[in-house]
Order: structure tokens, then sequence, then C-alpha cells
């Protein structure tokens, strides 16, 4: 009775840890999958051309010197209204994306130590006011959202210019530079001084009319 | 890197707390204090391994955004289940229940945040199944062999693993996770060394559940969390909780103890092993930070 008891609880044993073991290897794929969310405009609207589009941010390293980095895949909205003048922007950033020139220490930036970037592939920017500050000029009041936490933040953006593309498409370009705090939206890793806190961002958009 | 204050607090604080939470009461000397302690052995190692995730990172919320920092949640959890199974242990299989629970939970915690999006509802439901059947099979099992064989070799053999599992966490490029299951190492060298000391059971099946579970719950997280998991190194981290209760009472004689150790250190050599070779790889080019 006693060996029989001893058999059932070994291969039990055996069977749990074969699942788990086993279902760590075939479902791994699984959590390759992330979700996407694109960003749709209406006609009149224009969209962000993601090849001349760029976000980079600088970061103090050991309190000495400022490392860069960039995300390579942005898309987003912008609305104006008659006369040209900006009334609304909406950015998503697909954070895996990013880059430091560096591919170890971009997949640790993806890792839980820093972005989480399974759980929180993309970081969102929705203007929710736009208010203009000079001939052209803008502060752009929105809802920033980054490893699912949301703060309003405001954006002096400097309307850089109008163009044609080279299909004839009505082009407008905005730049802007503000900072943020890493450690407002969760990502405390080497704080206080091995990395430092305030991340200081600089996006610079061309927007295509569709 | 981490610092020294935030290694010491984090890493050896946990060990110290659990050798005098466990440790203390057996030398009073009085039954009722050692049978409270042996009571709420769960609790007290939920509590010793708490500091590591407070301050790895830097907060204590009990159920923040993210996934990977739910560490507190799991360890309360699993010692008040553990507790809970421990006390009601008269009644049947209550610690082994128990630990089905803790276990599923630890697992929840990681994958209820990637579902739908990245995790399917059916591989969210048998990961959780198999965590729970694995921590308690595992708990029970380690529990029985430890009380077949008392002394240091369940609980140091089960640190070693954990120590492996540490570095496969690091090499999965989640310093976080590591150092966290650093304190798990921590506090069952605390408890090999309070078995040694006393020849008999620290843990118990509950105690175990609790350790396991928070393993659990960094297992699954390195798995589905990391961008480059080391897998076949987490598999191996798996199988060797479940293999220590074969090896501890395969040991009867001096020469088969031997032998069990060599084969926990390979197995443990083999995982880190398995998960450097993933961490050179994404070293191939400079040194990152």
């Amino acid at each position: 009775m006693h060996a029989s008891r001893s058999r059932l609880l070994t291969g039990a044993i055996a069977i749990s840890a074969l699942t788990l073991a086993s279902g760590l290897a075939i479902a791994s794929t699984s959590a390759q999958r992330t979700s996407t969310s694109a960003v749709t405009a209406a006609s009149s609207d224009y969209v962000i051309d993601a090849v001349h589009s760029t976000i980079i941010f600088r970061i103090k390293h050991m309190d000495a010197s400022y490392s860069y980095g960039r995300f390579n895949k942005i898309d987003g909205v912008a609305n104006y209204d008659a006369a040209g003048g900006l009334t609304g922007l909406k950015i998503n950033v697909d954070v895996d994306s990013v880059d430091t020139a560096n591919s170890a220490r971009d997949e640790h930036l993806r890792n839980p130590d820093f972005f989480n970037t399974k759980q929180f592939p993309k970081a969102t920017f929705k203007s929710s006011g736009v208010k203009k500050s000079g001939d052209h000029t803008y502060d752009v009041t929105g809802e920033f959202t980054l490893m699912g936490v949301t703060k309003t933040i405001t954006v002096a953006l400097e309307h850089t210019g109008n163009g044609k593309s080279m299909q004839g498409a009505d082009l407008a370009g905005f730049e802007g530079t503000f900072t943020l705090k890493r450690s407002d939206f969760g990502i405390t890793k080497y704080l206080p001084t091995a990395i430092g806190d305030g991340v200081r961002l600089t996006i610079s958009l061309e927007t295509i009319k569709q | 890197m981490p610092s020294l204050t935030g290694l010491l607090i984090g890493g050896v604080l946990p060990g110290l707390i659990a050798l005098a939470l466990l440790g203390l009461p057996r030398l009073s000397g009085h039954q009722r204090i050692v049978a409270l302690s042996a009571l709420l052995a769960p609790l007290f190692v939920a509590l010793a391994f708490l500091p590591a995730p407070i301050v790895v990172n830097g907060k204590h919320d009990l159920w923040p955004l993210n996934a990977a920092e739910r560490a507190i949640a799991i360890a309360l959890a699993a010692g008040a289940l553990g507790a809970v199974g421990r006390a009601l242990a008269r009644k049947g299989h209550a610690p082994a229940i128990a630990a089905i629970g803790s276990g599923a939970f630890a697992a929840l915690a990681v994958l209820i945040a990637l579902h739908p999006h990245a995790v399917s509802t059916g591989l969210l439901v048998g990961v959780c199944a198999a965590a729970g059947l694995w921590t308690s099979l595992a708990a029970v099992t380690l529990a029985r062999a430890e009380a077949a064989r008392p002394g240091l070799s369940t609980p140091l053999m089960l640190a070693l693993t954990l120590f492996a599992a540490s570095l496969v966490m690091l090499f999965s490029a989640i310093g976080t996770f590591a150092q966290q299951v650093g304190a798990l190492v921590a506090i069952t060298t605390s408890v090999a060394l309070i078995s040694l000391w006393k020849r008999v059971p620290v843990l118990g099946v509950s105690g175990y559940g609790v350790v396991l579970s928070i393993l659990a719950y960094f297992v699954v997280g390195a798995w589905q969390l990391s961008r480059n998991p080391a897998i076949g190194a987490l598999a191996i981290v798996v199988l060797l909780p479940v293999a220590i209760p074969f090896l501890v009472r395969f040991g009867a004689t001096r020469t088969r103890r031997i032998a069990s150790w060599i084969a926990i250190m390979a197995g443990c050599l083999g995982a880190i092993a398995w998960g450097y070779s993933i961490y050179s790889d994404a070293l191939q080019a400079a040194p990152a930070w």
C-alpha cells in the first residue's frame, strides 16, 4: 500500500515537473506576440511620417556624462484648424524600438528592470489642449502614458515649417524638448547616481496630410 | 549595479531575519514556543523575504501595475496560506492544498498582466495549474525527505538550486529578479544552519511552499517577461526541486551521499552554464552600461 502510494506520488511529481518544464519551452513563442494599436486618421488629418520623425532622449550616466538613445518606431496623428494651427496631437511609441547603439544594453532596457516591454509595449501621448504661445510656438498639454502610468504633461512645441512632399502632399513640422523623471513612471533601477532620474526628450515630427 | 547597502538589506538581512525568527525559539527549549514557531514558519519565511523586494524595487506597493514587482504580494499570500494550511494540518492535506493555491497565485500574478494581449487563456490556466501542482508536490516531497533524513542536505541542496536560479535570472537580463532570488538563497541557507544545529525539520510543507511559490513567481516572470529568457536553464531550475527529495533519500550511505551532492551540483552548474551561454551571446556587442 505504502509502495503504491509512493509510486503514485512519484508519477504525479514527474508529470507536474514535466508539464511545467515543457510548458516553458512550448509556449514561449506565444509570449512573443504583442499588441499593436494603429493610429487611424480622418482624411483631413495629418499622420506622423515615421521616416522623417525622431524621438531622442538623453540621460546622465554615473553623474559624469550624458548617454543618448532613440525610439525608432513611432506613429500618430496631428490635427490642424483651417488656418493651419495645431489643435491636437497623438503619438504612439513602440518602446521595443529603443536604440542606444548597444544591443546588449537595449535588451536590458526592454526587460523588466526597465521598460518591461512584454507587459507595456507602447508609450503614448494624447493631447487634451493646445494653446498658442507665440507666432510659431504652442504649449501642448496632454496625457503621457509609460509603463501603465499616466501623467499630465505640457510640451512646448515649435512649428518648424510647412512644405510639400516629393509626391505633392502637404507637410507640417514640429519640434520640442521636455524633461521627465523616470521614477515617476516606476523605472527606478540604478537610481540615483548610476543612471540619472531626469530624462530629456526631444521630439521632432514631420506630419503628412492624408 | 546594486549598492552595498542594497546588498546588505536586500540580501543579508533576509537571512538574518530567518535565522532569528526560525532559530531563536528553538533556543528557549520550551515545547510550546517551538511548536508556535513551527506553526508560524511560513509567515516567518515571508517576513524574512520582504526586505528584498522593498529594497530592490524601491517601493512597497502590494499590487503594482508592473507585474515584475509583485513579489511582496506573492510572499504575503503564500505566507498566510501556508500558516492556515499548517494550522489545519491535522485535517488531511491542508498544507499541500495551500501550496497549490499559493503556487498558482504566483504564476497568475505574472500572467494576468499579459492576458489576453500576449498570453492566451489556455496558457494562463495551464501554467497556473502546473505551477500550483509543482509547488505543492515539490514542497510535500522536500518536507518528507527532510523528515526522513533531518539535517543539512535538503535545505542546502535547495539553497544551491536557488543560487543557480539567481544566476539564471541574471543571465536572462533581469537583475532585480536575481537579487530577490538571492534573498531566498540567504533564507534557505539560514534554514540549513538551523537544520544542521538541531537535526529537525524546520520549514515543513508550508514553509517550503512559501519558498517555492516565490521561486515559481520569478521563474514564470523570467520566462514571460524577459526578452531573451534562458528557457533551458529555467527548465532545469524547475526540475531540480523535485529531484532533491530523491537525491536526499538516495544518499543513505557515504558513497551514495557523495553521488547525490555531485548530481545536484551538476544540475546547478548545467543550469548556470546554459543560462550563461545565452547571456554571452547577448553580450557580443560592447559591454552594456
